[in-house]
């Protein structure tokens, strides 16, 4: 068989530990009718999007294809193109492709072919089949993998040479056979032997053996990349290839150009990949010519190549930035691209990569994550703005609102506590320096030995004594201290709120507030003259017009006093002269009983008239002001005179008393006369401060609660200061000290049985005798108390029967017709009366 | 001349019918139809030549985007046709022909057809809320000279302070009403009371950039926390350490450490006053309400935000956290003004519709009882778990005062949660009560 033929004659070692038993017959190893490949039940995550498998399609070991190892090294997969450039159902020519410019062993070896993009089909990749090194940068450990074939727009592009030999043309049954083929076949340790070469020689073995391949096409291809004169005229020919590295990128320029051109020239670059057209024969590679000095018309240096490692080009009178220097950086903020997919990172800083969740669903908002920290919640989208119980995003359990249990809150708050003493702790040690510099300083002693001696040694050792430089604690800073300026604050957060509304016209009329015009200031704040004002005012431009009724009904009004106050003239003067009739009338009376009695007294008394004594009877009734003396007989008379005229000297001594008091007590200084007044007024209280009867006096106010309803207190002890209001109340009214001071020792309707010696009559003779001072017995007293009489026990009140006022007295003399003695009669009387008590006292 | 020499159209027409009819009159009618069998290879040969390519989306497009997309309604497919006239039988047929795999709903929207999601949308609305008894009004004190403008009730239930715009702390007897003390010490309107269980402290915070510590033992002032650039608004004691943190006018909240008086943390990030702050024993540990119209949740450990609910439109004056569910509530001015939310990632969870005015104070009890007083007097209760509002009332101001004079500042619901007491622009605290049945 053709595999055998090639084992047994073989340009390399074909390690056939490494195939999988009985792959040059096995059937299941064939493509089914509907192009799939039976695939053990195994996948493997893909790097390029998280969550998503490829199936893994050898029937080998992980651990046969160092896949597993890779993995653990944090190796990945190359991506997978596949699903975007599919390989499409046509035949194709199949390469070996090959570095050129190193050793033959050391040349890396890779079949690939051509396929393209389903949206750009002027887009190219390939599928390719290769031995992969791992990346890990340890180069100690380096081994192959076989991530199995894979399709991939990488591969293109390459900064080296590669030959490219046409193995065949296979159908994409076929080439899906040749990868089902390098699926199964694994790896060895490295032994110093084993290579990828090694390693698809193999994989092309079995091909032939499987009827892939020509042998006798496949043979010459593998001797001729085995020479070792291969052409070389790429321009990395001298740099070292290592084993570990990752195998050099290969350019399919030579391919691209063996197969039919494109119907559209390629002129798309994509951002990332771009596809050298080159010749067959040779690879070319783009490099950056400058021109010779004095040819540089037209040239325009922009990219950082054109420079070398040189400045700019003065002759070239464009903007130029050698080493990037003064390029302004292009603010991408959001790119879409294929890369950005595989959450790599831009390479600009403001550049943010493009991210889907877990349904495939491009993150929007990563933009407000980024540069925030991880665990802080953003929210951004309309499902924030849902009430929880209508989200369809969340489980039940996502809506349980239970606090959280004893244990998690006495964690948090061990969690916080310990956080936060940290923090206070290194603010009171600042606040508080325990460790005030020592203003001696720390000493330290030094023993030194010189280590140089030269020759002879003058001091073999030295003591040193190291102290630290005084400061002035007074010094003030060197450094002045400089704020900070704030940073810039975190990003605001995405507002989540609709913009607020414009205001309606009819909300702007509501809150038109009308501006205030002045009578007084005009809108510049100067004084409007007076005249302008009454003329803007208009109110002296209508004229008044009263109605005439007004007038009239003055008029009548006055009219009308007028005459109702004559009237009462009138009326007035005629009771006058009614009264001065009247008065007459009674004078001439007198006068006639005058004469009668002077008539009658001379001895010449004529009969009196009927007429005249019943007018006489009548005058007495009236007056009454003749004694009832009148009638004694001629001898009493001088007696009586005589007593008359005692009575009258003694009334003119008491007058002359009573004036001179009078005089006295004008000439009295005010507060003697108050005290005089207070006591004729009854407002003397001394005398019931003494008897203890003064009692505060208690007011219905001050039983309401003042302080229910704020209004303004009647018990306020601070009062407005305009009001002077200070003794219009009581003195003892509601002052609970006042109380406290002049307090009644109750009395005996309250139950006080002692108060007021027990009521009897010489309980209150003891309680008055009661010397309660010791002061003795008062010698003067109150004033006018020692004219009183003595009392026995308290002052009793009889009904005076007798006639007070002398009434009886007087009419019994009116009807004896006695003289009168004076006109004060009555009072005369009762002052005798006083004067006969008093006569008898002494 | 020609056209007078041909027969009359009509008839010949007539006896052409006349014989199909004759000929055709005895077949059976289904003859004439198309056959069945044929039709559908017909159809199926033309969808095979003209639309095999576009029929289904390539595999590596499917998987990238099938779960993505608003879902087809799966039963009888159609297809757009040319015209009215196919009819319903090649319609169906195509569809038994159609082989191509039914797309998989997607997750992100559900399956369920629209009048369902409504529907849905209507059950889970229709939550029952729990019976709450009504309020009343039980009392009226009078004894403030300003507005009464926070709050705070002891954590024994025997006595509660309030401060208010006549720079006096006032503390009241919560059984009688009664007067038990007033301290001085604050120059400007207090905005803030806060009682430590765990110390015999009275905190205080006012306008006058001033946070006090009094000693309950000595009725006296023993600390100041000095720090705040402007007016403090609000205070909060955290239940479980010895701290104490205050916001105010300079758009900070400030922590401190209570015994060192040492401030820990600024929590700096709002741009405007920050109106209120909550704490509480669980992240996030520290919640604020800010002028700037957000609700920050903030990690105490690290101080920094650790979400920022930007839902609010007008400046947030008032939060209240639920003493045992893991949610708190913050309310603002306008419709939809308050809005609950689930700790501790702060998702929202409903609004409480039906307050249309500034909101000053929120409070809630254990029952559920959930409390929104008004700027303009109105006061709603609500039931905290569906949002419910079950009864709407107007504060009373006290005799004598103007009608603008009827706003509620500051409320708490006692340790209790069975009276209410709030301060109001009328000088008096009001203490309400469920009415008993």
């Amino acid at each position: 068989m053709g595999i055998m033929a090639l084992l047994l004659n073989p340009p390399l070692t074909i390690y056939v530990e490494t195939l999988l038993d009985g792959i040059a017959t096995r059937n299941d190893l064939l493509p089914q009718p509907d192009g799939s490949i039976a695939k053990p039940p195994y996948c493997w995550p893909r790097s390029d999007r998280p969550f998503s498998f490829e199936p893994y399609l050898s029937h080998l070991t992980t651990e046969r294809l160092n896949i597993d190892k890779a993995i653990k090294d944090g190796n990945v997969r190359p991506i997978d193109n596949a699903f975007s450039s599919p390989d499409k159902d046509i035949e194709k020519p199949i390469y070996l492709v090959v570095d050129k410019g190193l050793a033959a062993r050391d040349r890396h070896w890779a079949v690939r072919w051509t396929v393209f993009s389903r949206s750009k089909p002027s887009y190219q990749s390939v599928r390719t089949i290769e031995l992969r090194s791992n990346e890990t940068p340890n180069h100690q450990t380096g081994y192959y993998i076989n991530y199995g074939p894979y399709t991939s727009a990488d591969r293109v592009k390459t900064p080296a040479g590669v030959l490219v030999f046409e193995l065949g043309r296979l159908t994409l049954a076929e080439r899906r056979m040749l990868e089902a083929i390098a699926w199964n076949i694994g790896v060895v340790e490295a032994n110093g032997d084993f290579n990828c070469q090694n390693w698809l020689a193999g994989v092309l073995s079995v091909a032939i053996g499987r009827g892939l391949f020509k042998e006798d096409r496949v043979r010459p291809v593998l001797e001729n990349a085995l020479r070792e004169d291969i052409p070389d005229n790429g321009p990395n020919s001298a740099s070292v290839r290592r084993l570990i590295h990752p195998p050099p990128l290969c350019t399919m320029a030579a391919l691209a150009a063996a197969l039919p051109k494109p119907l559209h020239a390629p002129a798309i670059s994509d951002d990332e990949d771009e596809v050298v057209q080159a010749p067959v024969q040779q690879t070319l590679i783009t490099r950056p010519t400058r021109p010779p000095y004095g040819q540089r018309q037209g040239w325009k240096p922009t990219t950082p190549e054109d420079f070398g490692d040189g400045g700019a080009f003065p002759e070239c009178h464009i903007a130029q930035y050698p080493l990037e220097m003064g390029r302004k950086k292009v603010c991408k903020l959001l790119i879409i691209s294929y890369f950005l997919l595989n959450g790599i990172q831009g390479s600009s800083g403001n550049t943010l990569a493009l991210q889907v969740d877990s349904e495939g669903n491009v993150r929007y908002d990563a933009i407000a994550h980024q540069g925030q920290r991880p665990d802080k919640i953003i929210q951004s989208q309309f499902k924030d703005l849902v009430p929880l119980h209508h989200r369809k995003d969340l489980e039940d359990t996502d809506r349980i609102m239970d606090r959280p249990s004893e244990d998690e809150v006495q964690a948090t708050a061990d969690k916080t506590r310990a956080a936060l003493e940290k923090l206070v702790n290194g603010k009171i040690k600042a606040a508080q320096p325990k460790n005030v510099p020592d203003s001696q300083g720390k000493t330290s002693f030094i023993r030194y030995t010189p280590g140089q001696q030269n020759g002879e040694a003058g001091l073999k050792q030295r003591i040193i004594k190291m102290s630290e430089v005084v400061e002035d604690p007074l010094e003030p800073p060197r450094f002045k201290h400089k704020k900070i300026p704030r940073g810039p604050p975190s990003p605001p957060p995405p507002v989540l709120r609709s913009p607020p509304r414009k205001a309606t016209a009819a909300e702007q009329k509501e809150w038109m507030i009308p501006p205030c015009i002045s009578n007084w200031k005009n809108n510049k704040g100067f004084t409007i003259p007076l005249d302008k004002r009454l003329a803007a005012d208009g109110r002296g431009l209508q004229d008044i017009h009263i109605n005439d009724n007004f007038a009239k009904f003055s008029e009548a009004l006055f009219v009308a006093d007028r005459h109702a106050r004559e009237e009462v003239r009138q009326r007035s003067l005629m009771q006058q002269k009614l009264a001065h009739k009247e008065k007459e009338a009674k004078e001439e009376n007198l006068r006639m009983l005058a004469q009668r009695a002077r008539e009658e007294r001379g001895g010449i008394a004529p009969k009196p008239t009927a007429a005249s004594q019943a007018a006489m009877k009548s005058t007495l009734a009236d007056y009454g002001s003749d004694g009832g003396s009148g009638s004694g007989s001629e001898s009493e008379g001088s007696e009586e005179d005589e007593e008359a005229r005692k009575i009258r000297d003694q009334m003119r001594a008491e007058k002359r008393r009573e004036r001179e008091r009078e005089l006295r007590m004008n000439n009295m200084g005010t507060e003697q006369r108050a005290k005089q007044l207070a006591r004729q007024q009854n407002r003397d209280i001394s005398e019931k401060v003494a008897l203890g009867l003064a009692k505060p006096t208690m007011s219905k106010e001050s039983m309401l609660d003042s302080r229910l309803f704020n209004q303004e207190s009647l018990t306020g002890n601070f009062a407005d200061e305009d009001s002077y209001n200070l003794y219009d109340r009581p003195l003892f009214h509601g002052s609970t000290a006042a109380a406290a001071i002049y307090k009644a020792r109750g009395n005996i309707t309250e139950g006080n049985e002692e108060s007021f010696g027990g009521g009897t009559d010489e309980g209150i003779g003891n309680a008055l005798g009661n010397d309660r001072f010791g002061l003795g017995q008062a010698r003067v007293g109150f004033e006018g108390a020692s004219e009183q009489e003595v009392r026995e026990g308290p002052v009793q009140f009889e009904k005076d029967t007798g006639d007070v006022f002398g009434l009886n007295q007087f009419l019994d003399e009116a009807k004896t017709g006695k003289k009168r003695g004076l006109d004060t009669a009555t009072a005369g009387a009762r002052k005798r009366q006083q004067l006969e008590k008093a006569t008898e006292r002494e | 001349m020609t056209t007078a020499a041909l027969p009359p159209l009509d008839s010949l027409l007539q006896r052409s019918a006349k014989r199909t009819r004759a000929i055709f009159a005895s077949a059976p009618e289904d003859t004439l139809k198309e056959d069945e069998k044929s039709a559908r290879l017909r159809l199926s040969v033309k969808i095979n030549d003209e639309y095999r390519d576009y029929k289904e989306l390539p595999a590596s497009l499917v998987s990238q985007q099938g779960l993505v997309g608003p879902s087809r309604p799966k039963d009888n497919r159609k297809m757009i046709t040319a015209g009215p006239s196919a009819d319903d039988n090649t319609s169906r047929m195509i569809a038994t022909i159609d082989k191509t795999p039914a797309p998989q709903p997607s997750t992100f929207s559900s399956s369920s057809k629209l009048s369902q999601a409504l529907t849905l949308h209507k059950t889970t609305r229709t939550i029952k809320p729990t019976y709450h008894a009504p309020w009343k009004l039980v009392r009226v004190i009078s004894g403030h000279l300003g507005w009464v403008r926070s709050v705070a009730v002891e954590p024994g239930n025997k006595w509660f302070a309030t401060g208010a715009g006549d720079r006096v702390i006032k503390i009241w007897d919560l059984a009688s009403g009664e007067l038990k003390l007033s301290l001085t010490g604050h120059i400007s309107t207090v905005r803030g009371l806060a009682v430590s269980p765990r110390h015999p402290y009275l905190f205080s915070c006012g306008e006058d950039k001033m946070v006090k510590c009094w000693d309950l033992e000595a009725n006296k002032v023993i600390r100041h926390y000095h720090g705040h650039l402007s007016g403090v608004y609000s205070l909060s004691l955290h239940p479980t350490l010895d701290i104490l943190v205050t916001a105010g006018r300079d758009a900070s909240a400030r922590v401190w450490d209570m015994r060192s008086k040492a401030q820990v943390h600024v929590l700096s990030g709002h741009t405007a006053t920050v109106a209120d702050v909550k704490c509480q024993d669980s992240d996030p540990q520290v919640i604020t309400g800010s002028m700037d119209s957000t609700v920050r949740l903030w990690d105490l450990a690290a101080g920094k935000a650790m979400v920022t609910l930007t839902h609010h439109k007008k400046s947030v004056r008032a939060l209240a956290i639920h003493p045992t569910e893991y949610s708190f509530a913050s309310g603002s001015a306008g419709g939809n003004n308050i809005k609950k939310w689930k700790c501790p990632e702060g998702a929202f969870v409903f609004n409480f519709t039906g307050h249309n005015a500034i909101i000053n104070t929120l409070s809630v009890n254990a029952e559920g009882v959930f409390f929104s007083g008004g700027d303009n007097g109105s006061l709603t209760f609500w039931d905290y778990n569906t949002g419910t509002p079950f009864q709407n009332m107007e504060d009373v101001p006290q005799p004598g005062s103007l009608e603008a004079e009827s706003g509620v500042f500051c409320s708490t619901f006692d340790q209790t949660g069975t009276r209410l007491i709030t301060g109001g622009a009328d000088k008096t605290i009001k203490v309400y009560a469920e009415q008993m049945q």
